[in-house]
């Protein structure tokens, strides 16, 4: 997956749709998305946020 | 004792009936109807339509779970609704042929989406010439094409893969998307990536717009905008992309498209697979002298009118409002029904809408997720429940698209080592700039790329299973 991020990144063209926004991850950015350490302490982050949006705009809202 | 008739067992149906009638017992009849006794976990079918998941581990069969509930179940399709006369009732017709007057005092029509393909010649995989993942059968045959793409490849055949949705106005990017991303993962781990081109089309204004007009969330220190990830990730794999689209025709191997300037394109492909535009599940409505009444209750595509307001959609994007949007899902002439899930109908998109210069309006519709689905199916239970034990008139419960917040889990490769899933939770749903700036809550409107994703969704496939199936403690896990 790694090579073929860089087989595109050296296709890149200035000027280009893609070049107008671009945003590519680095090396790093890859590795640590299946670092599994770092993964599971991102889990339990997930549940947390997920927590806090269930709980702050979640279920239902009785007419005052 | 009151009759309470739930048409449709998906997210919205199954968590009104269950609610009901944890909270009615058995003083009250909650009657529940669909022509499938299964329920489909539909977020799923993207990896069955990858064959990365068994098909059957996405469906269970509802009648024992309704038996064991107190639920009546009838196995049949709602044909008619009359709502006007006495006894109020809903026609239902049977597998058999067989029809039965069903009667009720409150009706919530849950019953999803029609899939509209003849909205674009040669879409869909019944008498077209696209793929589909948005039922069980649907993406078991789009998995044996991918498989018989797999074989030509095999072979040393280079294979062309197009995915997106097939129509100007259609919705459920999210799933296309997750499709994608599966496709380019399967083929990456079989070795086969070198072997493909992947090209992403759809109607979106620009990548990342998902129906809900894109997203900017709080991310390393920048508020950035969901269409620079979305961008990235295509960037990063290799897919090439072609947006504000509408396709005007599919044809065997290839497809027509025109887009918001006027361009017209066409794309050759082995294998597409192109979400549909959505309808409403065709019903008819029919007043005590027998008079089609449809219009006072749908829309004209046929989704259920509830308590929005639909003049908004005459006005310019910049005018729309958050009061536009329905709270309490019940339809304004006949208060005793309601719509919940994909089968109500917002009062206008939450994207903006464009046209191409024929007049073509191109527009992602807004989606109506499972989370909204299970929200609103509860919401709408509650304030029946309220209607009937504290004999409320109006519905005492309300739970806007512009007050919650939603949780999509967009899967990008399923493996429990390697995989990876796009997290992205938003608050609202539908953008309120009278409230926020950035139309919504920054606080709670993130979005993260990685394997934690995955596991939160492999999980959430479980814990909705056993939520759907009524299971110990079901009412414990969020909708
Ligand atoms: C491939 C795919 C992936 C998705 N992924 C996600 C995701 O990851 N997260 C998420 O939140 N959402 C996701 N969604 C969206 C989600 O699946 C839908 O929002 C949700 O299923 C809508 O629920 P519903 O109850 O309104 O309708 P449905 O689930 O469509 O259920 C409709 C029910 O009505 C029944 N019915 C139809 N006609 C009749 C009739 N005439 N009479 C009686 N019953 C009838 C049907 O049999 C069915 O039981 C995805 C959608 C697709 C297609």
């Amino acid at each position: 997956m790694e090579e073929k991020s860089v087989k595109d990144l050296n296709e890149y063209v200035p000027y280009s749709k893609e070049a107008r926004s671009f945003m590519s991850p680095t090396k790093y950015s890859v590795f640590i998305r299946t670092f599994i350490p770092w993964q599971l302490a991102k889990f339990v982050y997930y549940n947390l946020k997920m927590l806090f949006v269930l709980s702050k705009g979640h279920g239902q809202f009785l007419d005052k | 004792m009151a009759s309470i008739v739930v048409l449709g067992t998906g997210f919205a149906g199954n968590t009104a009936a269950l609610n009901l009638k944890k909270a009615l017992g058995g003083k009250h009849d909650v009657v529940v109807v669909s022509p499938r006794k299964n329920f489909s976990y539909v977020p799923s079918l993207v990896w069955v339509g990858i064959g990365s998941m068994q098909p059957e581990k996405t469906q269970f069969n509802l009648e024992p779970v309704y038996k064991k509930h107190g639920i009546i179940f009838k196995e049949g399709a709602a044909v008619e609704i009359h709502p006007d006369s006495q006894d109020q009732y809903v026609v239902v017709k049977y597998l058999d042929g067989r029809t039965e007057q069903v009667k009720y005092d409150y009706l919530i029509n849950a019953t999803g989406p029609k899939l509209n393909y003849a909205a674009t010649p040669g879409l869909g995989p019944d008498a077209g010439y696209s793929d589909s993942i948005c039922t069980l059968p649907h993406s078991v045959k789009t998995r044996d094409n991918y498989f018989k793409a797999l074989e030509k490849m095999k072979q040393g055949k280079r294979q062309r893969f197009v995915v997106g949705t097939g129509h100007g106005t259609a919705t459920c990017q999210g799933a296309a998307f997750e499709y994608i991303h599966n496709l380019e993962f399967d083929l990456n781990s079989r070795g086969l990536r070198n072997m493909a081109d992947i090209t992403w089309i759809s109607n979106e204004f620009a990548l990342g717009d998902f129906g809900v007009g894109g997203v900017i969330m709080k991310k390393n220190g920048h508020l950035v905008s969901g269409k620079l990830f979305a961008e990235s990730t295509f960037l990063e794999k290799g897919i090439k992309w072609v947006e504000r689209a509408h396709v005007r025709k599919v044809e065997e191997g290839s497809l027509d498209y025109v887009n918001i300037e006027g361009k017209e394109g066409k794309l050759d492909f082995d294998f597409a697979m192109l979400i549909p535009p959505f309808a409403g599940v065709p019903i008819a409505y029919i007043d005590k002298d027998g008079n089609d009444i449809k219009s006072q209750l749908c829309v004209p595509s046929g989704f259920m009118k509830v308590d929005a307001d639909y003049a908004s959609a005459a006005k310019p994007f910049e005018e729309w409002k958050s009061s536009d949007w329905p709270k309490k899902y019940n339809n304004p002439v006949y208060k005793n029904i309601f719509a919940a899930g994909i089968a109500f109908a917002p009062p206008h998109p939450i994207s903006k809408p464009f046209k191409a210069p024929d007049g073509t309006l191109i527009v992602a519709s807004p989606p109506r997720t499972g989370m909204a689905s299970g929200i609103i199916g509860h919401t709408v239970a509650l304030s029946i429940i309220d209607m009937i034990k504290k004999g409320a008139e109006e519905p005492t419960q309300h739970a806007s698209m512009t007050e919650f917040g939603a949780i999509c889990i967009t899967s990008m490769g399923k493996s429990m080592t390697r995989g990876s899933a796009a997290l992205i939770t938003m608050d609202p749903v539908v953008p309120n700039y009278e409230k926020y700036k950035f139309g919504r809550n920054l606080n709670y409107t993130f979005g993260d790329i990685g394997l934690a994703g995955h596991w939160v969704k492999y999980m959430l496939h479980y814990l909705f299973m056993w939520k759907m199936k009524g299971k110990f403690l079901w009412q414990f896990i969020p909708d």
